[in-house]
């Protein structure tokens, strides 16, 4: 405890964040995304296309999420969760983004065209 | 040794943790995905340098069963899973292999904020698919948040030590 932070524990910290920030640039630079998912419990119960947009989208078992499509994005307009994360974590649009929300067990993922692949045949 | 004198120093330290950690909560702030500075880190390292081993598992313990009573299971389920995790890579880093106040804070915060988005994962969803994309804003939110806990931990112990 003598030193305030060495220089190998400095580079340690330096090299982590540099990793998180090229994974944070990977994530948000990919493509844009067709599709929000919203799965409850690990179910899918709702597919929403993200270049229509749309106002107060609700699903069952977690009313009191409010979810709007717009721009292309996909975010969480209202909840009564605690802590709002959901909320917090803003509009998400590229592929393999998402917004979860705990005590409801409620997730929205961001799908690409090309999953879809397999039923879109025809 | 000065035996009464740790309880009660444990104690007060309980109570600090307890508090900040509550004032934490009900204060919003400005960082992404609802991450909060980690205040009670401070008294919780701080006890894990002053005080036995056996007290500062017992404050962390303590201090999740009190964001139960407060804040309900899931505040409880990641205080805990983070809480333990963290002293357990901070009695580590600091104990074992000698590194500063600053370096171990952060790398508790970030065990910290990993420890809470896996246990989330695998509680909630079975998987670590959907909580997946925020690890890297979680990595480098616990980096700043620990750096800055650790760097007011240090001014503390300067004066608590001299």
């Amino acid at each position: 405890m003598k030193k305030f932070l060495n220089l190998k524990e400095a580079a340690v910290i330096a090299i982590i964040l540099i990793i998180c920030f090229l994974a944070l640039f990977i994530v948000n630079s990919g493509k844009n995304g067709k599709y929000a998912v919203i799965s409850s419990d690990g179910n899918e119960i709702l597919r929403l296309e993200l270049d229509k947009d749309r106002q107060n989208i609700t699903v069952a078992n977690a009313e009191n999420i409010v979810f709007e499509v717009k721009d292309g994005a996909i975010f969480v307009t209202e909840t009564d969760c605690h802590d709002k994360i959901c909320l917090k974590t803003g509009a998400v649009s590229k592929n393999g983004q998402s917004i979860v929300c705990l005590p409801k067990k409620i997730t929205v993922k961001i799908i690409g065209e090309d999953s879809e692949a397999d039923v879109t045949i025809g | 040794m000065k035996k009464s004198s740790d309880i009660a120093l444990a104690g007060i330290l309980l109570a600090l943790a307890c508090g900040l950690s509550y004032i934490e909560s009900i204060t919003p702030l400005p960082l992404p995905v609802g991450a909060k500075p980690g205040l009670a880190s401070i008294v919780v390292m701080f006890a894990a340098i002053r005080l036995n081993l056996k007290s500062t598992i017992s404050i962390v313990i303590l201090k999740s069963l009190f964001v139960f009573i407060t804040r309900g299971f899931t505040a409880f389920l990641l205080s805990a899973s983070g809480g333990i995790f963290s002293l357990i890579v901070m009695l580590m880093l600091f104990r074992i292999f000698r590194c500063s106040v600053t370096f171990t804070s952060a790398m508790g915060a970030v065990s910290h904020n990993c420890a809470q988005l896996i246990a989330a994962g695998l509680f909630y969803y079975q998987s670590l698919s959907p909580i997946g994309a925020y690890f890297p804003i979680m990595i480098i939110t616990g980096c700043v948040t620990g750096i800055f806990t650790g760097s007011v931990l240090s001014l503390i112990l300067k004066y608590h030590f001299e």
